[in-house]
């Protein structure tokens, strides 16, 4: 113990103006010693470091956290070095609005290419969405729709990773379409079993149909299900209950939702417009985005295109339907706490940024508390500009634009963004295709009700 | 490390007034609205009973994982009634704040102001996968307490769909706490040791929690082999 409290005072002396680590005391809040929990989460990412413990949230965030409290929370030794396996990527697959197939979308992303279509429902007020180049609004609204996406998303991911011992692969599924049109077809049709169409099997289904015997998990938490999803996987392959993951984000533009989404008054004719002082709301579109995550072991010898180096989350909100500042911004926190990072080591945040009023300026107030000073040095795009809102696919399709951004070095537009809202004139929005290197991206994915998540991407 | 069912809660209600208004089409549609704001209610008091004891700094940071076989599809099977016997206008904005089975969570994180990390949880066996998901966050370290919380509200097409026909199930909301505790050297070693094992090929959602309400105290463990898992419980 006594080892640990040394270790601890070091790296708390570090972040303090004056003192040394002899005269800390152990007991002291270290809030009344003046650090931040920017600072806290400094310290708690160089005692990991060191130590390849794992400092829990709710030490680190306590309001009384001290040096002592600290080093008592440094006995997770036995669960580090599952803690500290690297989780990489070993293959991406992709389709939606951008087109077919990984190649497509990055040459999409780059070139500001998206379809779309108006929606194939009632829909006077002429809104778009977002849908597979070429596809016919009859496929558009199929029942079969969001297995289809799935499978076509899964099954370029696994062929791009040239492997063999597929059949350990567990399948992480995350989506909204929990009650679209392939409900609608089992209601209008009683005569027709709805089983196979049905969202509760659809994990299952597509794990059957790629032939992956690893286990199969649905996630339904709202648009930050892809998100949701991939911080799911990571904590199994993390925990050693699986070697390998698929997780799919995927979802369909359905008639409940594009009707529910109308009532709520969140949809726009304009698209997504995030900062941009004339945003007004969302546009959805149809995609499916999946990533093959690993453990990393010394057998492996596939190659990366990146790691996941770290996930949070929170459920603070104070209303169902308003997003919420705090809430964000403990999420950022969290993931940077459990990445082992510190605010300055993230080169690119890919904002959650869906264009509505009230959720861009909820983002850039979480991102101004979190980063500080540091913020306008990093930069910040939406991808839900040229993409709009994936929704249940939105978390993993997001990361791929960090993923690919950390591997080409390049950092692709916020499109639809001008007139960039004054509040966004200190923050470097990225509205045009430029070259930037770096190790860390953030990826930012929230949902209604409240899901706030980050993930944290590395460089491979 | 020791993961125990720290405290628990369930309770059970009847499903007649929500299959009596879904067949009642547009004269049933307020009644249908007045069932979901009551299943939103009732799973935020099962949450709030594993919980009343813990601080307000505690629930900033604990943990939730939802679970359920249907979710609140109930909403959407409305939504698709209102679109095609009245025009989307009928929709309830309201009513699709609880279109995602994760808006239970939501609703009673609101409440009892639970802010760490949620996620729900859908479809055969996403109860087992729960509880198996807590306690991967409990030994990674992430969190000291997690809620484990399930609710069902089968309507008939998801009666028939999954389990065929037959008369009105009962529904249900339950809430676990299972939190990390002390070692005192006496683990358990051995599966068949187990006061019960659940083997989550046998379960689909609505089945595995309420079971569970009386192991209160209890050692819940996974045993995994061959891809397949079990979950043990040791009575205390």
């Amino acid at each position: 113990m006594e080892n640990r409290i040394s270790t601890v005072r070091s790296v708390v002396a570090a972040r303090l103006l004056s003192g040394s680590p002899e005269n800390l005391d152990d007991e002291t809040p270290l809030v009344d010693l003046g650090l931040d929990s920017v600072s806290l989460i400094t310290i708690a990412a160089e005692l990991q470091r060191r130590t390849g413990a794992i400092i829990p949230d709710e030490v680190l965030f306590h309001a009384d956290v001290t040096v002592s409290s600290l080093a008592a929370s440094l006995v997770g030794e036995e669960n580090a070095s599952s803690e500290k396996a690297t989780v990489k990527v070993v293959g991406m697959g992709v389709v939606g609005p951008t087109g077919q197939g990984l190649t497509k979308f990055w040459e999409s992303m780059r070139a500001e290419y998206s379809n779309r279509v108006p929606a194939p429902y009632d829909n006077p007020r002429q809104y778009m969405i977002g849908a597979v180049p070429n596809a016919s609004p009859g496929e558009i609204s199929d029942p079969s729709r969001l297995f289809l996406l799935a499978c076509e998303a899964g099954r370029e991911a696994l062929n791009s990773s040239k492997q063999e011992d597929r059949p350990a692969t567990q399948v992480v599924v995350g989506t909204t379409d929990t009650g679209g049109n392939a409900l609608r077809h089992a209601l209008v049709n009683p005569d027709q079993k709805y089983e196979p169409l049905a969202t509760a099997r659809v994990a299952e289904r597509v794990a059957e149909a790629l032939g992956l015997q690893g286990g199969a998990t649905l996630v339904a938490s709202a648009s930050a299900s892809g998100a949701v999803a991939l911080g799911y996987a990571l904590d199994l392959l993390r925990a050693g209950e699986s070697e390998q993951v698929l997780v799919i984000g995927v979802d369909t533009v359905s008639e409940t939702g594009f009707h529910g989404l109308a009532a709520l008054r969140t949809l726009s004719p304009s698209g997504c417009r995030p900062f941009s002082a004339e945003r007004s709301g969302i546009a959805i579109s149809e995609a499916a985005s999946a990533i093959l995550l690993r453990r990393d072991d010394s057998k492996s010898n596939m190659l990366a295109r990146g790691s996941l180096a770290g996930y949070g989350a929170s459920s603070y909100t104070t209303h169902m339907a308003a997003p919420e500042s705090a809430g964000i911004e403990i999420a950022i926190r969290r993931a940077l706490a459990n990445a082992g990072i510190a605010p300055s080591d993230i080169d690119l945040i890919n904002t959650h940024g869906p264009g509505t009023k009230l959720g861009d300026v909820a983002e850039l107030n979480a991102l101004r508390t979190v980063f500080g000073d540091a913020l306008p040095r990093i930069p910040i795009n939406s991808s839900k500009g040229l993409l709009w809102h994936c929704q249940g696919a939105a978390g993993v399709i997001e990361s791929q634009v960090c993923i690919m951004s950390l591997q080409s070095g390049i950092l692709t537009p916020t499109v639809a963004t001008q007139p960039l809202d004054s509040q966004w004139d200190d923050v470097d929005v990225v509205d045009t295709l430029r070259e930037h290197t770096g190790t860390y991206a953030m990826s930012i994915s929230c949902g209604l009700g409240g899901v706030n998540t980050a993930l944290v991407w590395g460089k491979s | 490390m020791t993961i125990i069912i720290d405290a628990v809660a369930s309770i059970e209600f009847d499903l007649e007034p929500l299959w009596h208004n879904l067949d009642r089409g547009r004269q049933g549609w307020d009644g249908v609205s007045e069932f979901t704001s009551g299943l939103s209610d009732r799973f935020a008091s099962v949450v709030g009973a594993v919980i009343n004891d813990q601080s307000v700094e505690s629930r900033a940071e604990m943990e939730i994982v939802s679970a359920s076989l249907y979710g609140t599809a109930h909403v959407a099977e409305v939504m698709h009634q209102q679109i095609h016997l009245a025009g989307p206008k009928w929709i309830n904005p309201e009513q699709f704040l609880y279109y995602s089975p994760h808006s239970m969570l939501s609703a009673a994180a609101v409440f009892h102001k639970i802010g760490g990390a949620g996620i729900t949880l859908l479809g055969p066996n996403s109860s087992f996968r729960a509880i198996s998901h807590a306690i991967t966050r409990l030994s990674l370290g992430r969190s000291s307490k997690i809620i484990v919380a399930g609710y069902e509200a089968l309507t008939p097409l998801a009666r028939e769909t999954f389990f065929g026909l037959g008369s009105i199930p009962r529904g249900h909301c339950t809430a676990l706490l299972l939190s990390r505790a002390e070692d005192d050297g006496s683990q358990p070693s051995v599966a068949d040791a187990a006061d019960l094992l659940l083997n989550q090929n046998k379960l689909l959602g609505i089945d595995l929690l309420p079971d569970l309400a009386k192991y209160r105290g209890a050692e819940v463990r996974v045993f995994r082999s061959n891809e397949k898992s079990k979950l043990g419980i040791f009575r205390a």
